[in-house]
């Protein structure tokens, strides 16, 4: 298990503050954020690349704050990875076990790694040069599993790749993980990657943790505006709390009034509401509204129809000048069948509105 | 200026540039002919001036890439405060002039510190290993400004990963930079080399032109020329032309080989 407790560290004028964080062993944490976020040098300082001004990281509860890299008994492959030009790609994996002294089981341990990741036909090849993109992930993630390590800290490993064999690489560290039983620590600017191998996602921006908990805790509830900002993108939209009405507290934006699940705290009127493209019902003509439907039932008029190959991302305007994206499948596209200046009902579920106080 | 005519332009000053180093060199051979250096080479003093150049020249690289590595690579990774102004200062002996570096080291060994490594260490002044020391100046500066640059090329993660799988600093430098570095640290023994055979200046100055015990190539060209041997210094010259050039023509292989 991994814990750490306060961290500062400033590398030039960038500084990250108060960082706490734990994860336990056989989890995984993807630190997402923005580029610039300070997400590589949190990575550094816990690694101990960097040396933090104040707090501490403690690994299996001991200490390792100040302890060389060479006593932690983690691996680390960085975003170039770092293969070594000099050697061939067994010698690149064999590296770890050689500098530890631990010849004899060189054999069996090259065996098991190449197993898992299934590079053994690469084993012979001298020029790590002339590798491909997705061969050299596999060697240097084979060079850091060969010393069985205690957590393996990956920074935006994944990032050079081209998006068919990055998807591959992360499935395949999804199961490596599970079968090994592998503590990840892992940054990344990629949300897919990091909700497909965070246990728990840390939000990072400006060298503050900003929220820090299960990846559907932050996909569900982000836990303020900016995290809303950069997990969300689309449809943040500006709004003045009215109050409570009912079982719901109701907001307005240009006249339309929307309901949501009332907020915990009495709030001022400034505040923003987002909602999930996903989350957005469109409603088949012809189809009966139920029932639960009705609240936040709008008439609205497709302006676009976006086509991004897995789904299609339509924007509606409600009348009153509130418009926000819908996404659908392709299948519920087709189902559907929509064309750019129809009319169509959308529902908006109370309970899919996240509410930001101003 | 078209496109022709700035080839032209870009042609001629390649032409004039080699015209110039071709006509020296041929109006070298045309005053001695091409067997005069052959049988220079013969000759028990030149052999011994060419020999004892050979040996400075390389003891003094190979000691110069001893400091010149750590020096270097303590340049290239650390930041510290002053760091510009010792990189400044180490950078002096390539451009003072050899003869005032040899004055200086002449200087040197009139202080106590000099005076003592005189007499209980080893005589530098009129004697071999103050041509070695003299050299060992010139070419410990060039070795440390392209190592420099060689391990400013390597990537740090590259060490930083060593480290954890296992490596202490000292392994890691050895094991990762030292390897990527090779084809850098042989260009540096070379130039350093190069740099320390053509020496006269600061060789005379500390080690005087002593015929048969300080006669390096240079000083042996200078003797010579003192005593008009003129056919013995143009061969002498040649000799130490085909040395440099052979050098000059090794690095830029090792270059290409990225050795």
């Amino acid at each position: 298990m991994i814990r750490v407790e306060s961290l500062c560290v400033s590398f030039g004028r960038f500084r990250l503050r108060d960082i706490s964080l734990e994860v336990p062993a056989s989890t995984s944490l993807a630190i997402l954020g923005p580029s610039g976020a300070g997400k590589t040098l949190l990575l550094e300082s816990v690694l101990g690349v960097k040396r933090p001004e104040r707090g501490r990281v403690v690994l299996d509860g001991r200490d390792v704050t100040f302890l060389p890299p060479e006593e932690r008994g983690v691996s680390y492959v960085p975003q170039d990875l770092a293969l070594f030009p000099h050697l061939s790609v067994r010698d690149n994996i064999l590296f770890g076990l050689r500098a530890r002294g631990r010849k004899v089981v060189e054999d069996a341990e090259l065996s098991r790694v190449a197993e898992l990741l299934a590079i053994g036909p690469l084993l012979d090849r001298r020029d790590i040069g002339n590798l491909s993109g997705g061969e050299k992930q596999r060697v240097a993630l084979a060079r850091a599993l060969i010393v069985r390590p205690k957590v393996l800290f990956l920074d935006e490993s994944f990032s050079a790749l081209d998006g068919y064999i990055r998807r591959q690489l992360q499935e395949q560290l999804w199961e490596l993980k599970r079968s090994l039983g592998l503590t990840l620590f892992q940054v990344t600017h990629d949300q897919e990657e990091a909700f497909l191998l965070g246990d728990q996602i840390a939000v990072v921006m400006d060298g503050r943790l900003e929220q820090v908990g299960p990846a559907e805790e932050l996909h569900a509830r982000p836990l303020n505006l900016r995290v809303a900002r950069f997990l969300l993108t689309r449809n943040l939209l500006c709004a003045r709390y009215r109050g409570r009405e009912g079982e719901y507290g109701v907001v307005a934006i240009d006249g339309v009034d929307i309901r949501l699940l009332p907020p915990p705290h009495a709030f001022g009127v400034e505040c923003h509401i987002g909602i999930r493209p996903e989350e957005v019902v469109l409603i088949r003509p012809g189809r009966p509204v139920k029932e639960s439907q009705r609240v936040n039932l709008f008439r609205s008029r497709v302006e676009s129809v976006v086509n991004l190959g897995h789904r299609r991302l339509l924007r509606l305007r409600v009348a009153g000048g509130l418009s926000f994206d819908c996404a659908l499948s392709p299948r519920a596209a087709r189902e559907i069948a929509v064309s750019e200046g129809e009319e169509v009902a959308v529902h908006l579920r109370p309970e899919s509105i996240l509410f930001f106080p101003a | 200026m078209g496109g022709r005519a700035f080839s032209v332009f870009l042609a001629c000053g390649l032409g004039l540039a080699l015209t110039i180093v071709l006509a020296l060199l041929a109006s070298e051979v045309a005053f001695t002919g091409v067997t005069a250096p052959a049988a220079t080479l013969l000759s028990k003093d030149a052999r011994a001036a060419i020999l004892l150049s050979l040996l400075c020249a390389s003891a003094a690289a190979a000691l110069g890439l001893l400091v010149a590595v750590p020096a270097a690579y303590f340049l290239a990774r650390y930041r510290f405060r002053g760091a510009t102004i010792i990189d400044a200062l180490l950078d002096v002996p390539v451009v003072l002039s050899p003869v005032a570096l040899g004055l200086a080291l002449l200087l040197f060994f009139r202080t106590g510190a000099g005076l003592w490594l005189e007499a209980h260490v080893m005589r530098f002044v009129f004697e071999v290993p103050g041509i070695i020391l003299a050299q060992f100046l010139l070419a410990v500066a060039l070795e440390i400004r392209v190592l420099k640059a060689t391990f400013e090329d390597v990537d740090p993660r590259m060490e930083v990963v060593a480290r954890f799988l296992g490596c202490s600093p000292w392994r890691a430098f050895t094991r990762v930079t030292l390897p990527l570095s090779r084809a850098g640290c042989l260009a540096a023994f070379i130039l350093g080399w190069a740099r320390a055979v053509g020496d006269f200046g600061a060789t005379v100055t500390i080690a005087g032109a002593v015929r048969g015990k300080t006669e390096t190539i240079p000083v042996s060209i200078y003797l010579r020329i003192s005593s008009l041997e003129i056919e013995g210094a143009v061969a002498l010259t040649l000799v130490l032309t085909a040395i440099a050039f052979v050098v000059l023509v090794a690095v830029r292989a090792l270059g290409r080989k990225g050795y």
